[in-house]
């Protein structure tokens, strides 16, 4: 804390001044994040009382999901949303953390930064297009060629192909794995090159003048690297629990455990999102409340158990008093010099030729597999982007972008939902890009290693991996809903409604990367600035940020990627609109709305319309993330 | 203890409680009543509705033709489905909501005032089935359909099966159902025809928006259902008939309550609905499994949901914008239901129209 000396310039003081400011701002802006996790725990739970009341402990092991008796009980739903989490995560890691070695250590410069874009696109495709491409290619392709092949290959080993039994339903736990994978890897892919892109040059090359080959340099820098790691894994983690649209469509929605991934299976945010807006009777909403909290405690669980992991890797590497060795005498001193000799003498005598052999061939292996890590993620990229551009281009007309929706007969367009997304998007990123970024600051700043911070760090994890749908459900309560138990500001469905639900999911991203971005820089220049004089947020805001800069810039737009293609959350809160009114106070257009009304309808006209939007929403997503990325890219500036 | 950290920091904190706070309990009201209407300063009235997917295409129609005749009313109309339709006039964010199930009692209940159920269309749902092995076209009934749905009849080379397809060589292949796994209107009009054809189906499962299916896979949306059925040699669903071009498939011929094989169809849905029971005061009416000889088993109503009481909108001029479309709707417009949809019937369209009647605004008519 400053101390005010008398006689002190009023310059000093105004110094003093803002920098207690700053650390007030920042702390606010935590203390805000965790006002939200308790509204939504609040609001939550009071809407699950009475089916707590009724089913108690009972609701967590229940198999029985009937709308009708009223018997509620939410094992399968737990059982679908961990299995498919972990699938995809089987999945997404290895190849994540091979793309991202493919990208900072094998591809040339010039290769590194397209290639990483590209993968970076993949966090561009909205959910529902991922659904969409789910549905219309992916499960076909699995149920021609994936699913037999993984019969005949991992089916018939003893343990695991118990995995693969059962006919071959195209809707699957599997493929709702895959898919979830497909979306977590850009995000893993992401964080984890930007972690490794700041491991210090001398890691690598301590690994090598001890004479470790390639992959063991590689071993190395992952393991100086493995806190960012996890964080990012977890980042991914939180994608997948939290996903709705996307494993709503592909999943088969069969409200049972089956053992067999191929067999169709649920998630408890599909459930959510099918069943939330027609329960019909009080005690049925009761119970999908209390399957929400269920969720949101199970997220709580998961990310507590992740820190744990988290702080014992982190224990691993620090020093620890070592016991003072045993002085030996000389006599017993020479003997174990001997002892060391002969062991050493009894070692296979392996030709040194021998030996570079077989290093050189496994680093081209785990050259080949990162690479190959890469180039799938690319070619995912290229498969959905192009079913994309197949089914929507010959849609796009002049038309398309002057008229507003109409019935299928007439000339319509999706202008004002085009409009409508980019004004939702910009409100959401004014609220949530600094009020996140404030957050990330204060966890990575200010923050002192006490049982407080990392509960502000649980509840930023646990904010980010509330699947979509809870959080419209939140934002509805409080910004919109008139009647109910909590009455909010009653706007009414409105533009502010859809904004702040947006806000609301990107927060927690943005918190999470710039934390972990501004924890990358190295001390020495927070350190330097203070040294010569800075002020704490004169150090904060001209030399951490600007070093953090880019992946400061990875984090926002991940999460604005992110909420320009969601669907869930503006349901009840912007509602759609198909005029030209672009007041927030009222019900607001939003393009993926639009594409999610169309795509499910009958009319060919619709539906034409609903993949040209999607196509437009990528393309316009892909546009942002371009500029964003070449307007900050890292000018030339030498390192000391 | 009053340094000027912690008073900053105690001083945001309570500002960031209070805004909290208020936004939890809700003080400083903007809004009154309703949002989303009433009188901008260019004069037009906008009217908000939202709801069933099903006659959302003709409803678009509808809304242009409007608009264009009525330039100072702005209708919009966002098909979010039958739940949300129910939920945003019970809510009351929407001015009119539409739903292809009935509200049921609970839910009126639940609802501010009363919610009066104005039919506006009707249409059929038929059974396609996934048995590329079969050239000819099936014929089901009732019973045979509760049965596979509940799981009794596993086979599609299954004696009951057999019985209604003579001649037709049926593959031993499983029986795989699709169902909704979302709440909607087109599985509580299927549930109510299974429970009307099978006790069984009525006391193991009933007939709600969303039922516990024995069997099954869940798909969202018809679409859902009909990639389900299309995903697996042998499955079969339950679609909205505009949705059988799109999948691919072909649908079975319905035996009716006489005995008779029914194609679907608007004039199977007509007959239907006018050889059903009567229809009750609150018009809240199933015709399934109608009896006629010319009746589509499989079809429903699908309704236009208002409130008795208009007042609560504290904007007449948009209550009789609300009410002018609705009887627009209601008279004009079922000249476009055909091909796609059945029109009210007569004698039906009069009982609706005098229902409109009984809408009130500040205690007095609406129409006059």
């Amino acid at each position: 804390m400053p101390v005010v000396l008398d006689g002190e310039s009023m310059r000093v003081k105004v110094r003093k001044a803002l920098d207690v400011g700053m650390e007030a701002l920042c702390t606010a802006g935590a203390l805000f994040i965790v006002f939200l996790l308790a509204a939504l725990a609040i609001v939550l739970y009071v809407g699950a009382l009475p089916a707590i009341q009724k089913f108690g402990f009972k609701f967590l092991t229940g198999t029985e999901w009937d709308p009708v008796a009223l018997d509620f009980g939410a094992l399968p739903f737990i059982y679908g949303t961990l299995i498919s989490s972990l699938v995809a995560l089987v999945i997404a890691v290895p190849m994540s953390i091979g793309a991202a070695l493919f990208l900072t250590r094998i591809a040339p410069k010039w290769l590194a930064g397209p290639v990483s874009f590209l993968i970076e696109l993949l966090a561009a495709v909205p959910s529902i297009v991922y659904g969409f491409w789910g549905v219309a290619w992916l499960i076909p392709f699995l149920q021609a060629w994936g699913f037999p092949f993984l019969k005949a290959t991992l089916g018939k080993i003893p343990w695991i192909g118990e995995l693969f039994s059962g006919p071959a339903y195209g809707t699957s736990m599997m493929s709702a794995g895959i898919v979830l994978a497909i979306m977590v890897i850009p995000i893993i892919t992401a964080v984890a090159r930007d972690v490794l892109l700041t491991v210090p040059k001398d890691i690598e090359e301590g690994a090598y003048a001890l004479g470790a080959t390639w992959w063991q340099a590689s071993l190395a820098i992952l393991n100086f690297g493995k806190l960012g790691i996890l964080g990012a894994v977890i980042l991914g983690f939180a994608r997948a629990i939290g996903e709705t649209m996307a494993v709503t469509m592909v999943i088969g929605n069969n409200n049972s455990i089956n053992s067999s991934l191929l067999a169709p299976g649920t998630t408890i945010s599909s459930l959510l999102a099918n069943e939330f807006q027609n329960a019909d009777k009080p005690m049925y909403v009761h119970a999908l409340v209390y399957l929400a909290l269920v969720l949101l405690v199970l997220t709580v669980v998961l990310n507590f158990g992740a820190r744990l992991l988290v702080m014992h890797v982190s224990n691993m590497g620090k020093s620890r008093p070592k016991k003072p060795e045993k002085e030996l005498s000389p006599e017993a001193e020479k003997k174990a010099i001997a002892e060391a000799a002969a062991a050493a003498a009894k070692m296979p005598n392996i030709p040194i030729a021998r030996v570079n052999y077989t290093v050189r061939h496994i680093n081209k292996v785990f050259k080949f597999l990162c690479s190959a890590a890469a180039v799938m993620a690319i070619v995912f990229l290229v498969m959905i982007f192009g079913y994309v551009l197949y089914m929507g281009f010959s849609s796009l007309s002049w038309d398309f972008f002057t008229q507003n929706p109409g019935p299928p007969e007439n000339h319509i367009g999706m202008k004002n939902q085009i409009v409508g997304t980019i004004i939702l998007v910009g409100l959401a990123s004014v609220i949530g890009v600094p009020l996140g970024m404030v957050c990330g600051i204060y966890l990575s700043e200010y923050a002192k290693e006490n049982w407080f911070n990392h509960f502000v760090r649980l509840v930023v994890d646990v904010l980010a991996g509330t699947p979509s749908i809870i959080v419209g459900v939140l934002a509805y309560e409080l910004v919109i809903a008139k009647t109910g138990n909590f009455p909010g500001l009653k706007l009414g469905p409105s533009g502010w409604g859809g904004a702040m639900a947006l806000a609301f999911l990107m927060v927690p991203i943005i918190a999470r990367t710039t934390e972990e971005m501004l924890r990358l820089v190295p001390a020495s220049y927070r350190e330097a600035s203070l040294a010569l004089g800075g002020a704490k947020y004169q150090t904060i805001l001209k030399i951490v940020l600007p070093a953090a800069t880019s992946g400061i810039v990875t984090g926002v737009m991940l999460s604005i990627a992110r909420v320009a293609g969601e669907t869930a959350p503006l349901l009840f809160t912007a509602f759609g609109s198909d005029q030209d009114v672009y007041d927030p106070s009222k019900p607001f257009p939003a393009l993926t709305l639009k594409i999610f009304s169309y795509a499910q309808s009958a009319e060919k006209k619709w539906i034409e319309q609903a993949w040209a939007g999607m196509l437009v929403l990528i393309v316009m997503v892909t546009i942002l993330s371009a500029a964003v990325r070449y307007v900050t890219r890292a000018k030339k500036v030498a390192r000391i | 203890m009053f340094r000027l950290k912690n008073i900053c920091l105690f001083a945001s904190t309570t500002i960031a409680v209070a805004i909290f706070a208020c936004a939890l309990t809700g003080c400083g009201d903007s809004s009154s009543g309703t949002n989303g209407g009433g009188t901008p300063s260019s004069g037009t009235i906008s009217i908000q509705g939202a709801g069933a997917t099903f006659p959302a295409p003709l409803y678009a129609k509808w809304i242009v033709a409007f608009n264009t005749a009525n330039p100072n009313v702005k209708a919009d109309y966002q098909s979010i489905g039958s739940g949300g339709g129910i939920k945003g006039i019970t809510d009351r964010t929407v001015q009119f909501g539409a739903s292809d199930g009935p509200m049921t009692d609970e839910q009126l209940k639940a609802a501010p005032a009363k919610i009066l159920h104005l039919p506006t269309v009707s249409g059929p749902e038929v059974m396609i089935y996934n048995l590329p092995s079969v050239k000819e076209v099936l014929k089901l009934n009732g019973e045979v359909i509760a049965e596979m749905y509940l799981g009794t009849i596993k086979k599609w080379n299954d004696p009951k099966i057999a019985a209604l397809n003579a001649g037709v060589a049926l593959p031993d292949k499983d029986v795989v159902v699709a169902h909704r796994s979302d709440g909607s209107g087109t599985t509580w009009i299927f549930t109510n025809y299974l429970s009307k054809v099978s006790p069984e189906w009525k006391t193991k499962v009933g007939n709600a928006t969303s039922v516990q299916w024995p069997v099954g896979v869940g798909g969202k949306g018809n679409e859902g259902v009909a990639a389900a059925a299309k995903g697996v040699e042998g499955g079969i669903g339950y679609v909205e008939m505009a949705y059988v071009e799109k999948s691919g498939l072909p649908y079975a011929t319905q035996i009716n309550k006489a005995g008779k094989p029914v194609r679907a169809s608007v004039d199977g849905v007509v007959a239907a609905a006018k050889n059903s029971t009567e229809v009750p005061e609150d018009m809240r009416v199933s015709i399934t499994d109608a009896p006629g000889d010319e009746s589509y088993s499989i079809c429903g109503y699908t309704y236009l949901l208002v409130y008795e009481d208009m007042s609560y909108l504290k904007n007449q001029a948009q209550a009789e914008a609300v009410m002018k479309f609705i009887h627009w709707g209601l008279t004009d417009g079922q000249a476009m239901a055909k091909p796609s949809y059945a029109p009210l019937s007569d004698e039906l369209q009069k009982k609706v129209l005098e229902k409109l009647k009984t809408i009130m605004y500040d205690g007095k008519p609406l129409m006059k």
